[in-house]
């Protein structure tokens, strides 16, 4: 098919459109920064005001409080929970992508008794509700000894994630077998194989499950809630909840945490945003 | 390029990944596996030491030596500082025992004990303010608490306390939980709109019919016909129910008044006054209004509801968020021929969870926050959170006479929640479910799509279903059951 390029005219509408559709998707972000600039008196119309938070009189902040970024630092040991968070962050990622490639590279290219049958049964435990296995987890993290560390918040990654092994054994599935049998025939081992060959060519998926698994542990809000007691070991998704009480509360620190909060995701998106979409194409997990 | 050794093999071939095979595999030079191994884990080994360390340390204890007590509260954010002094009061008091606080999230603190409970490893203490003591005690969660309890601190609950506090805590016979606040509700307004609507707020309605007179008065329409402002819109049954001579009380057997002729009458009454504005109106009108829950964001404040139903908490609110707005509060009046003096309240508990290992380390602290050990000790808490104390002498004591001076609006909700008619939800096995139900049927009836006899006779059945239920699950007679006596549903 002769692909002709968009003349300007076109991609200047094609762009209009996006824009416009992006707005409803932007509005709670702008929100959020225009919040974490106000003080708190300013946030909710007053009697006389606009009546719609999302009006442009109401979004810009006047004077901007600037100093919301820093009370909100002080306010709960911000960096502390960063910290704690980033820790989880890089293990959870470099355990759950080696594991899962692994074990992905067995499924996919070893042949053994019972293959398909074990994968379908790892397929099964992706249907699991987390609450179901919720408790014997605890459990046996509890006869462990381990409750109240970070162990039951990283430990499970280094044994394969389903979903992960599911994507990659996909990926891995579409190189060549051509390829890795001149690879074995050269004298190559399989774990050479596997390490020179397959993981080279597999950059986009491992990075989008590095992505999944960077997102998962920057947000997750149970895990630290079941098994932390310890507030130095908060970890920031768990942490911003302290910003909140029933019946009080500070929006504007919050929303100043929340901008600090999402700002290295959205940082890591748009430098990955290629590979990450890339690794979603060829791993067929659109939509 | 061409100085590379490989490259004229490499390019001689048409896939790149083929290329790359040959080129690592001529690159090989270590024995295949171990070595790579052991690399990727001492790399992982040094980067998890790395940042191992790089953490921070555990929290310390500040008295190793005492009995630890752990206690889990709700009271997170800016709150939570309260809870912290309550603590170091408690250790300062006492050489025996050390309180250990943590702060869970309101939203997910259920979750986090039932995990707890379920693992053996509950706090000795935890704070609830949500009924749900009847639901937790019939699902043996909870520890009876008289064995632990002198007779002094029964007569002084019996006697000094706030009958709905002792109700909101006892299920079945037993105390479940020890009183540490309540939370009731009067009518906030704000005078400074009700005269500008012509109105004289030294002279509040003295009954429900006048209030939504006022309420008519005080409302705003923009040119299009929509609401700008909602001059009273009652909400919540169970506040309006006992001045129409009704409410939620638990039955002999075990059942809950629902669907009786008072009840009827009141939530016909919050649905009349949506169907007057109209409920598309409304629903439009309510969309465009925040939660409400925190101060900044509640529309009392923003004079979209000149005269709000609302608890107590609001007075701390408005003093520390909006002090510029002028406001006053009075008792929700009754309908004409309704009751005068009967209301509605919940009760915050501390108790103590199956399993926990400090049981007395654990009362000691509540009867310490409580007011049974010194109920002036109780009023400096009390008056430090703007909390409704369950003891009258805490409400007595120096220092919360001098909060009552300086918010001298907390006083109405004194006023109203000491009578022998203020219910709290009924503490029955079936509470959680009840409480949830119960909201959803008035929410269909302000939203017109059930009358209030339809809405009511259906609440009555479901909530029925769910007693017969659990009836079923469990042992007669147990608390479990929701049936006393034997007298199953």
């Amino acid at each position: 098919m002769k692909g002709t390029r968009p003349s300007t005219a076109q991609r200047l509408l094609t762009h209009a459109i996006l824009i416009i559709l992006a707005i409803p998707f932007l509005l709670p972000l702008i929100w959020m920064l225009s919040t974490s600039l106000k003080e708190d008196a300013q946030i909710f119309p007053r009697e006389g005001q606009t009546a719609s938070p999302f009006a442009i009189d109401n979004l810009i902040p006047s004077p901007v409080a600037w100093h919301n970024y820093s009370d909100a630092l002080v306010e709960v040991p911000f960096l502390t929970y960063l910290g704690n968070t980033a820790v989880l962050c890089v293990l959870n990622v470099v355990c759950a992508v080696l594991s899962s490639a692994v074990v992905a590279y067995g499924f996919a290219r070893l042949r053994f008794r019972f293959r398909e049958p074990l994968f379908v049964l790892l397929l099964m435990t992706m249907a699991l509700p987390a609450q179901v296995t919720m408790i014997p987890q605890f459990l046996l993290f509890r006869e462990l000894g381990w409750y109240g560390t970070f162990l039951p918040l990283i430990i499970p990654s280094c044994f394969g994630v389903p979903l992960f092994i599911f994507l990659m054994r996909q990926f891995f599935l579409t190189i060549p077998e051509e390829m890795i049998e001149s690879a074995r025939l050269e004298g190559a081992s399989e774990w050479q194989v596997f390490r020179q060959l397959v993981l080279p060519l597999s950059i986009p998926v491992l990075a989008t499950c590095a992505l999944f698994q960077f997102l998962g542990t920057w947000n997750d809000f149970v895990g630290p809630l079941i098994y932390l007691n310890d507030p130095n070991r908060y970890t920031l998704a768990y942490g911003l909840q302290q910003f909140l009480s029933e019946y009080g509360g500070r929006w504007s620190h919050l929303m100043a945490a929340s901008a600090m909060f999402i700002a290295p995701v959205l940082v890591l998106f748009f430098l990955t945003q290629r590979t990450f979409i890339q690794g979603i194409a060829t791993t067929g997990s659109k939509g | 390029m061409s100085e590379d050794p490989f490259y004229d093999e490499r390019s001689s071939r048409d896939s790149h990944t083929v290329r790359l095979a040959y080129v690592r595999l001529d690159e090989r030079r270590t024995p295949p596996f171990m070595p790579w191994l052991l690399r990727g884990l001492a790399a992982l080994t040094l980067i998890a030491a790395i940042t191992w360390f790089a953490l921070p340390a555990p929290m310390q204890r500040q008295f190793p030596e005492r009995l630890p007590v752990r206690l889990w509260h709700q009271w997170t954010g800016e709150r939570q500082p309260l809870i912290d002094a309550i603590v170091a009061a408690f250790n300062r008091s006492q050489e025996r025992y050390e309180v250990i606080a943590l702060a869970v999230p309101a939203v997910v603190s259920d979750q986090k004990l039932m995990l707890a409970i379920a693992g053996g490893e509950p706090p000795d203490v935890m704070t609830q303010w949500s009924p749900t003591v009847g639901s937790w005690a019939a699902d043996g969660l909870l520890q009876p608490l008289e064995d632990l309890l002198s007779a002094e601190d029964h007569r002084v609950l019996r006697e000094d306390g706030y009958p709905v506090a002792l109700k909101g805590a006892q299920c079945h016979g037993h105390l479940y939980g020890i009183p540490i606040g309540m939370n009731n509700f009067a009518c906030y307004f704000r005078p400074d709109l009700v005269r500008a609507a012509g109105l004289d707020p030294d002279h509040f309605p003295e009954s429900l019919e006048e209030l939504v007179a006022w309420g008519r008065k005080l409302d705003r329409v923009d040119a299009q016909g929509r609401l700008e402002r909602v001059g009273f819109l009652p909400s919540r049954l169970a506040v309006f129910a006992p001045l129409f001579g009704g409410g939620f009380k638990e039955r002999p057997d075990g059942g809950i008044t629902i669907d009786n002729e008072e009840n009827r009458r009141a939530l016909t009454f919050i649905g009349e006054v949506y169907r007057h504005y109209g409920y598309e109106r409304m629903i439009q009108f309510r969309a465009s209004l925040n939660s409400g829950s925190l101060a900044v964001e509640w529309p009392f404040v923003s004079g979209l509801y000149p005269i709000s139903v609302d608890g107590q908490w609001r007075v701390e609110q408005l003093a520390n968020y909006a002090p510029e707005v002028e406001y006053r509060t009075a008792p929700l009046p009754p309908p004409k021929g309704g009751r005068v003096n009967a209301g509605f309240a919940t009760v915050n508990l501390a108790f103590i969870p199956v399993g926990a290992k400090e049981r007395h380390g654990a009362m000691a602290f509540m009867r310490f926050w409580s007011g049974l050990q010194d109920p002036a000790i109780a009023g400096t808490f009390n008056a430090s959170g703007g909390w409704l104390p369950p003891l009258r002498t805490t409400v007595e004591s120096p220092d919360f006479q001098a909060f009552l001076k300086k918010n001298p609006q907390f006083r109405t909700f004194i006023t109203a929640v000491d009578g022998p008619d203020v219910e709290p939800v009924p503490p029955v096995a079936y509470q959680v479910f009840f409480t949830s139900r119960a909201w959803q049927a008035e929410d269909r009836v302000v939203r017109g799509d059930k009358s209030a006899e339809q809405a009511l006779k259906d609440l009555e059945a479901e909530v029925e279903r769910e007693r017969g239920r659990r009836s079923r699950l469990s042992r007669p007679g147990s608390p479990r059951s929701g049936a006393i006596n034997g007298v199953a549903p």
